[in-house]
């Protein structure tokens, strides 16, 4: 993965994590450069949430791991001075108050901007007297984004901040974060399983499957590795030759996958493009998950 | 920045009973002395001793209810605060700030055994001389008989004085079992209350079977034993302390207060000895709290 000069912001070698018998990550090397943001993209039960967990200090592991220098199990306290995180929408306690949840921000973190979080929240409908449990989940993800928005954090992990809002709401959360949060000082680490929404915003992408790294690329170098050919019925058996990781059929024509091939190679055969990074994910983890199947052509 | 501040007053946004309960029953024991109707029987001719020993039941009577109250409030508070941010899945929003797992048990085991136990004797304080000062006016205007004296400041201040010394050795005599039910409430994944009750009346009972002593058991209901429990070091002098009036030995507060042997409140084995427990115990919960929910 591509960074900047300046030290990783993450460095996992190795990284793995048993639950009894079932092996959650599977010895997991990455790197996450300064100002990237990173798409950790698997199906449920790959491993995501145990890495981000291990990254943030929350669960011990075996396998070198070094967040912004600090071992995340050592040294967790000063490393959150440095590193934020949402977990899903439904942390916040129900009985906090919101100007309850800025004095507390204020009163522990070092790095707690007040006016700013106060700032957004004027942009919503979001009272300073409401408890959480007045307000709707989307506005709780709103309260939550405000005050991680406030803090001068270096690492930003978001485990599927967007669950069970609705689109408004996802678009607005993004756009936000986007804007008014990212720099090219921050990293942000995020897992979805919304993989559209958010692939115009990611430079990186990790996919990962059964505890492993299946893909680990710069969304920048993807075009020159994957390409997508889709052909006519006459062209698939040629295609079929050139030995794609991945086969589908949509309407009557059908997508062939290839990786490391040469667009001299594919062009003859049909209209070429770099894959989106949903369709590489489902070719990725359809195609690991069964050549047999995809030969035939998976439904889509 | 006010780290310790911050997480103090955040205990007290989340359990509300903490500060509610012993002011309504302060204002409740307020209420009595304004609307209540006191007939006691008349005593004539009190001695001083007798007069002064009265008058220091008085003293200890209010503050006990609302030292009860404290004590139900408090219990309740340690068996629910480390379990509360799990149930409810806040624990990950408090991880994601940079508070550590042992400021955050040891603000919980301050907010248990020194704020809230000072506020309520504070309270206690406040609430007795508001009620005096109700009850004199009353019999000033003829409400009531004064059937024995209502203000003495010696008399008052060393009653006062030894629920202080009594209130600090009961705060460090049960601080163990403060720390016992953080770990424990930082453990359990459901009914706190049902797994702190549990293992030593297993205990006792399998000894029971086994052994046919009790040795669990009288272990248990020495420190458990309410009242006088905290003062173990200085048991002889308590019994010693006593006023008859009419047939009933009463103790007197005051000169429990007169003859009291401080060090010997504080420095005995058994109160020694709880402290490095609830130290242990501290420890424990601060690492359980760690990786609880990690599965």
């Amino acid at each position: 993965m591509t960074s900047t000069n300046d030290a990783p912001v993450i460095e996992a070698r190795g990284l793995a994590k048993s639950y009894g018998k079932m092996r959650a990550l599977d010895g997991v090397s990455f790197t996450v450069g300064a100002g990237r943001i990173v798409g950790l993209i698997g199906p449920n039960g790959a491993g995501k949430t145990t890495a981000l967990k291990a990254i943030l200090g929350l669960t011990p592991f075996d396998g070198d791991l070094n967040v912004l220098g600090r071992n995340p199990t050592a040294a967790r306290d000063a490393l959150m001075q440095d590193v934020c995180f949402i977990a899903d929408v439904a942390v916040l306690p129900k009985w906090l108050r919101v100007s309850q949840a800025l004095d507390y921000v204020a009163g522990v973190h070092p790095r707690f901007d007040r006016a700013r979080a106060e700032g957004f929240l004027k942009t919503t409908d979001i009272k300073m007297k409401s408890r959480v449990r007045e307000l709707s989940k989307g506005m709780v993800t709103q309260l939550h984004l405000a005050l991680i928005l406030a803090i001068d954090a270096r690492l930003l992990v978001l485990d599927e901040p967007t669950l069970g809002l609705d689109l408004l709401f996802r678009r607005q959360f993004y756009d936000t974060l986007l804007n008014d949060y990212f720099d090219k000082d921050r990293t942000i680490l995020l897992t979805t399983h919304q993989v559209e929404e958010i692939e115009h915003l990611l430079t990186d992408v990790i996919f990962i499957q059964h505890g492993r790294i299946v893909l680990d690329s710069a969304v920048e170098s993807l075009g020159e590795r994957f390409r997508q050919v889709v052909c006519a019925p006459d062209r698939v058996e040629h295609a079929k030759a050139l030995a794609p990781f991945y086969t589908r059929e949509v309407f009557g024509r059908t997508a062939l996958y290839f990786e490391g091939r040469p667009d001299s190679d594919l062009t003859p055969l049909g209209e070429v493009r770099t894959p989106t990074i949903a369709d590489l994910f489902v070719a990725k983890m359809q195609g690991a998950a069964g050549q047999g199947a995809a030969a035939q052509g998976a439904t889509p | 920045m006010n780290v310790l501040p911050t997480l103090i007053r955040r205990e007290f946004w989340e359990h509300r009973a903490l500060w509610l309960a012993p002011l309504v029953m302060a204002l409740l024991l307020v209420g009595i002395a304004i609307f209540g109707h006191f007939e006691m029987a008349t005593m004539t001719a009190l001695t001083t001793e007798q007069a002064r020993a009265i008058m220091g039941m008085t003293v200890w009577a209010m503050s006990l209810v609302i030292f009860v109250i404290a004590g139900v409030v408090i219990s309740f508070y340690l068996l629910d605060c480390l379990f509360a941010e799990r149930r409810d899945r806040s624990i990950l929003f408090w991880k994601s700030l940079p508070v550590s797992d042992a400021a955050t048990v040891l603000s919980k085991f301050l907010v248990a055994v020194l704020i809230v136990p000072v506020a309520a004797f504070a309270l206690a304080v406040v609430t007795d001389l508001i009620v005096r000062g109700i009850l004199t006016l009353r019999t000033g205007a003829g409400l009531m008989v004064e059937h024995f004296p209502l203000w003495d400041t010696r008399t008052w201040l060393q009653s006062q004085a030894l629920l202080g010394i009594w209130a600090l050795a009961s705060v460090l005599w049960y601080a163990p079992v403060a720390a016992y039910m953080l770990a424990l409430s930082a453990w359990a994944r459901r009914n706190v209350m049902l797994w702190t009750v549990l293992p030593p009346l297993v205990l006792a009972l399998v000894e029971r079977l086994a052994l046919r002593t009790s040795r669990v058991w009288t272990f248990v209901a020495e420190r458990l034993e309410p009242a006088f429990s905290a003062f173990s070091g200085v048991e002889a002098q308590i019994a010693s302390s006593t006023v008859t009036i009419h047939r009933d030995k009463v103790i007197s507060l005051p000169r429990v207060f007169e003859g009291l042997d401080v060090s010997a409140v504080f420095f005995n084995a058994p109160m020694l000895l709880g402290l490095v427990a609830a130290a242990a115990l501290l420890f424990v919960a601060i690492r359980v709290r760690r990786y609880r929910d990690d599965n």
